[in-house]
C-alpha cells in the first residue's frame, strides 16, 4: 500500500520524471537511430567508394593475409576476392617470384606503421599475363586491429620500359590508366592477330618450303634425264634447259636462258624448216620428229603443249633423245635380216633346184629303162620328189620364208599329177576347195606327200576305162588349231578286199605313216563300191 | 614339112639333158646345147632355130635376157623363157623381149610343148 500512500503531488511529479525520462529515451533511440542510418550511409558510401575506386585495394591484416579487396583488384588480379580472403599472398603466385621479397618488405614495414611505396612490383595475373603495378602501402586501423592497406595503380606499357618516371598529376594518371588500358585490350587484340599471322606466316613458309623441296627433286629428276628438255616461248627463246639440255648445247644452264633455240643448237639464224616446236605452237598438240645436226648425229624431238585457261598454248616442251645409235644398230638389224632373209631365199632356190636335178636324173634315167614295173617305179618316186620340191618352190615365193600357203601347194601338186597321167584333157575334173591356209614346211611336206599318194591313186584307179569324174580336195578349220583335210573322188571305189590297217603298197603305208606319226592325226577311208572314195585326216596344224 | 628345130641354152646340164631327152623323143630337131648366153647367140645365129628356149640366169658374160634379146633383134628367132625365179623385177625386164612364154621351173613339159607347137605353126613349121 505504499503507493496508495503517496500525494498526488507526488506521483505527479513522479510521472512527470517518468515522461521526461521516457522522452529523453526517445531522443536516445532517434539519435541512434539517426546515428546508425548515418553510419550506414557512411559505411555505404565508404563501401562503393572502395568497390568503385578504379585503383586495386587490398587489406591485408600484419601477417599477410588478405582481409579484403575490391572491384578494381579483382579486375586487376582476375582473382574473386573470396579465393583470396583468409589466405596469405606470400603463399599465393600473385606478385611475381622475383618481387615478392620486396612485398613482403613493404607490407612488415607498414606494419610496423610506416607507409610505403610507391613501389614497382610485378603481378601475376590468374590468366597468367604479367602486369606491373605501382604499390603503395599504408598501416591503418580497423576496431582497433591493425592492418595494412595496400593501394596498387597499373602501370602503363610493358614493364621494363615504365620502370622510372611517376605520373604528376592525378587526372592524368586516371587518363593514363584508360589509355593504359584500351592500350593494353588493344595490344591484346594485336597480340591475337600477331598470332594469327604468325600462324598464317608459318603455314606459308611450310607450303614454301615444300615447294622449294619439291621444286629442287623436280630440277634433280629433269637433271637426272640425259636427254635434252627445254621449255620454249612462241618466238622459240629458251625459258628453261634441264643438264642434259645445256650439256648438249655446251653452255651453261643461265646462258641458254633467253636465247633463240635453233641459234643455241644449230647456230642457225631462222628456226629450222621441220621444226616441230613451232608445229605444236600453232597445232596445240604433241609433235614428233626427226632431225640431223652437223655433227652427224640424228635426234627424235618430241614436243608437247603447255596451255593456259583458256586453252592457248603459252610454252612448249621440247624433248630431244639421240637416236643416233639407235638409228644405226636399227639400220644394220635390218640390213642383216634382209641378208638372212636373201639367203633363205637362196636356200630354198638353190633346195629347189637341186631337187630339180634329181628329178631330171630321175627323168634320164627312164628313158633308158624298158621294163614297165621300173617305169612305174620311177615315175611314181618322181612324182613324190616333186611334191618335196613344190614345198621349196613355194617357200622361195611366200613372204616370210617360213610358211607355205596350202592352197597353192595343193593346187600345184595335184594339177601336176593331172598333166602327168592324163592322156584326155578334162577326163578327170580336179575341184579345190581350199581356204588361203599357211602351215609350217613340217606341216606341209607330210600333207603334200598325202595329197600326192592320194591324188595318184584315184588318177589310176578311180576311173578305168577312160571313165569320167571329179578328184575333190578340200580343207577346213576345226577349233582353233585343227584342220581337216578330205581327199576324194566320184570313182568305182575302193576294191571290196581293201583294209587301210592292212595295205602292203608304198602309197597307202606312206599315207599312214605320214598321217598318223608325223602329223600326229586321225585318218580313215571312206568307200563305197560305185560312189567313190573319201580319205579323211584331222590334225594339228599349229604345233 | 622339116620338123621345128629347137635350141636349150641352160648351164644346169642335168636339167638341160632332160629337156633335151624329152624334146627329143617328141621329134623335135634338137641343137646342141649350150650353157652361157655368148654360147647361145653364136648358137642360134649358126644353126638359126625354129625357138629358143633360154634360162635368165646363164653364167657368162652376158645375162640370158641379154642374149635372147639379141637373137631376136639380129635374127628374129622367138624366144621362150625358163627360170627357177620370178621375181617382178626379172619378170619386167624379161617381157622387153616379147618372148613366148615364160617357164618357172620345175618345167611343165606338157604346156611348153603346147607353146613350142603353137609358135612354129604360126611360122608355117611342123609341129611334131
Amino acid at each position: 500500500m505504499k503507493h496508495e500512500q503517496k500525494t498526488r503531488e507526488d506521483l505527479i511529479e513522479e510521472n512527470n520524471a517518468l515522461r521526461l525520462r521516457i522522452s529523453e529515451f526517445e531522443n536516445l533511440e532517434r539519435l541512434h537511430a539517426e546515428t546508425e542510418k548515418r553510419l550506414r550511409w557512411t559505411e555505404e558510401r565508404l563501401r562503393i567508394l572502395f568497390e568503385f575506386t578504379p585503383d586495386p585495394y587490398y587489406l591485408f591484416d600484419l601477417k599477410g593475409n588478405f582481409i579484403d579487396g575490391n572491384g578494381a583488384a579483382e579486375r586487376l588480379t582476375g582473382y574473386p576476392r573470396g579465393e583470396l580472403i583468409g589466405r596469405n599472398f606470400l603463399e599465393l603466385p600473385l606478385v611475381h617470384d622475383r618481387d615478392r621479397r620486396r612485398a613482403a618488405d613493404l607490407l612488415s614495414q607498414s606494419a610496423q606503421g610506416i607507409p610505403m611505396g610507391p613501389d614497382e612490383l610485378v603481378f601475376c595475373r590468374k590468366d597468367g599475363e604479367e602486369v606491373l603495378l605501382q604499390m603503395r602501402t599504408f598501416p591503418t586501423q580497423i576496431d582497433g586491429r591493425l592492418c595494412v592497406l595496400g593501394i596498387a595503380r597499373e602501370m602503363p606499357g610493358r614493364r621494363s620500359a615504365e620502370r622510372q618516371g611517376e605520373p604528376s598529376h592525378r587526372e592524368l594518371e586516371n587518363l593514363v590508366t584508360q589509355r593504359t588500358r584500351e592500350l593494353t585490350g588493344a595490344n591484346e587484340r594485336l597480340r591475337e592477330e600477331i598470332w594469327e599471322r604468325k600462324a598464317v606466316e608459318e603455314k606459308l613458309r611450310e607450303s614454301q618450303d615444300r615447294y622449294k623441296m619439291l621444286s629442287k627433286e623436280f630440277q634433280a629428276i629433269l637433271d637426272a634425264i640425259p636427254d635434252p628438255l627445254t621449255l620454249q616461248t612462241p618466238d622459240m627463246r629458251l625459258v628453261w634447259a634441264n643438264q642434259g639440255a645445256s650439256e648438249g648445247m655446251a653452255r651453261r644452264g643461265e646462258e641458254l636462258i633467253g636465247q633463240h633455240c635453233f641459234r643455241m643448237w644449230h647456230g642457225r639464224g631462222e628456226p629450222c624448216v621441220a621444226c616441230p616446236v613451232q608445229r605444236s605452237f600453232r597445232s596445240g598438240e604433241a609433235a614428233l620428229e626427226q632431225v640431223s645436226t652437223p655433227d652427224g648425229k640424228i635426234w627424235e624431238l618430241r614436243t608437247v603443249p603447255i596451255k593456259d585457261d583458256h586453252g592457248r598454248t603459252i610454252k612448249v616442251v621440247e624433248m630431244a633423245r639421240d637416236i643416233t645409235d639407235l638409228r644405226l644398230s636399227y639400220c644394220a638389224l635390218k640390213q642383216s635380216l634382209e641378208e638372212k632373209e636373201t639367203l633363205l631365199r637362196e636356200l630354198s632356190h638353190r633346195t629347189k633346184n637341186n631337187i630339180q636335178v634329181i628329178a631330171s636324173l630321175l627323168n634320164l634315167q627312164s628313158s633308158t629303162v624298158r621294163d614297165t614295173e621300173a617305169l612305174r617305179i620311177i615315175r611314181e618316186a618322181q612324182d613324190r620328189i616333186r611334191a618335196i620340191a613344190l614345198v621349196h618352190e613355194k617357200l622361195y615365193r611366200s613372204h616370210d620364208l617360213g610358211h607355205v600357203n596350202l592352197r597353192e601347194y595343193f593346187s600345184d601338186i595335184a594339177g601336176a599329177l593331172c598333166t602327168s597321167y592324163q592322156t584326155e584333157t578334162d577326163r578327170i575334173r580336179l575341184v579345190v576347195k581350199v581356204p588361203d591356209f599357211t602351215v609350217s614346211t613340217e606341216v606341209a611336206v607330210p600333207c603334200g606327200l598325202i595329197l600326192n599318194e592320194l591324188v595318184s591313186n584315184s588318177l589310176k584307179y578311180a576311173f578305168p576305162d577312160g571313165g569320167r569324174g571329179e578328184i575333190s580336195i578340200a580343207l577346213s578349220s576345226v577349233g582353233a588349231d585343227y584342220v581337216e583335210l578330205r581327199i576324194g573322188d566320184n570313182g568305182v571305189g575302193l576294191p571290196e578286199d581293201f583294209e587301210f590297217e592292212k595295205a602292203r603298197t608304198l602309197g597307202i603305208r606312206l599315207v599312214k605313216q605320214l598321217a598318223e606319226s608325223q602329223l600326229s592325226g586321225r585318218c580313215e577311208f571312206r568307200s563305197e563300191p560305185g560312189k567313190g572314195t573319201e580319205f579323211v585326216l584331222r590334225f594339228r596344224s599349229k604345233r | 614339112m622339116p620338123k621345128a628345130r629347137i635350141l636349150i641354152a641352160e648351164d644346169e646340164v642335168i636339167t638341160s639333158m632332160d629337156l633335151w631327152h624329152i624334146l627329143q623323143l617328141w621329134g623335135y630337131e634338137m641343137c646342141e646345147q649350150v650353157t652361157s648366153g655368148e654360147e647361145a647367140v653364136v648358137r642360134a645365129g649358126a644353126d638359126r632355130p625354129d625357138v629358143v628356149l633360154i634360162d635368165i640366169n646363164l653364167r657368162g658374160g652376158i645375162s640370158g635376157i641379154e642374149a635372147a634379146a639379141q637373137i631376136t633383134s639380129r635374127f628374129g628367132i622367138p624366144i621362150i623363157f625358163m627360170t627357177g625365179y620370178s621375181d617382178s623385177a626379172t619378170m619386167e625386164k624379161a617381157s622387153r623381149v616379147k618372148p613366148l612364154g615364160y617357164f618357172i621351173k620345175p618345167i611343165d613339159f606338157y604346156r611348153l610343148k603346147t607353146t613350142i607347137d603353137a609358135a612354129v605353126e604360126g611360122r608355117g613349121k611342123q609341129s611334131p
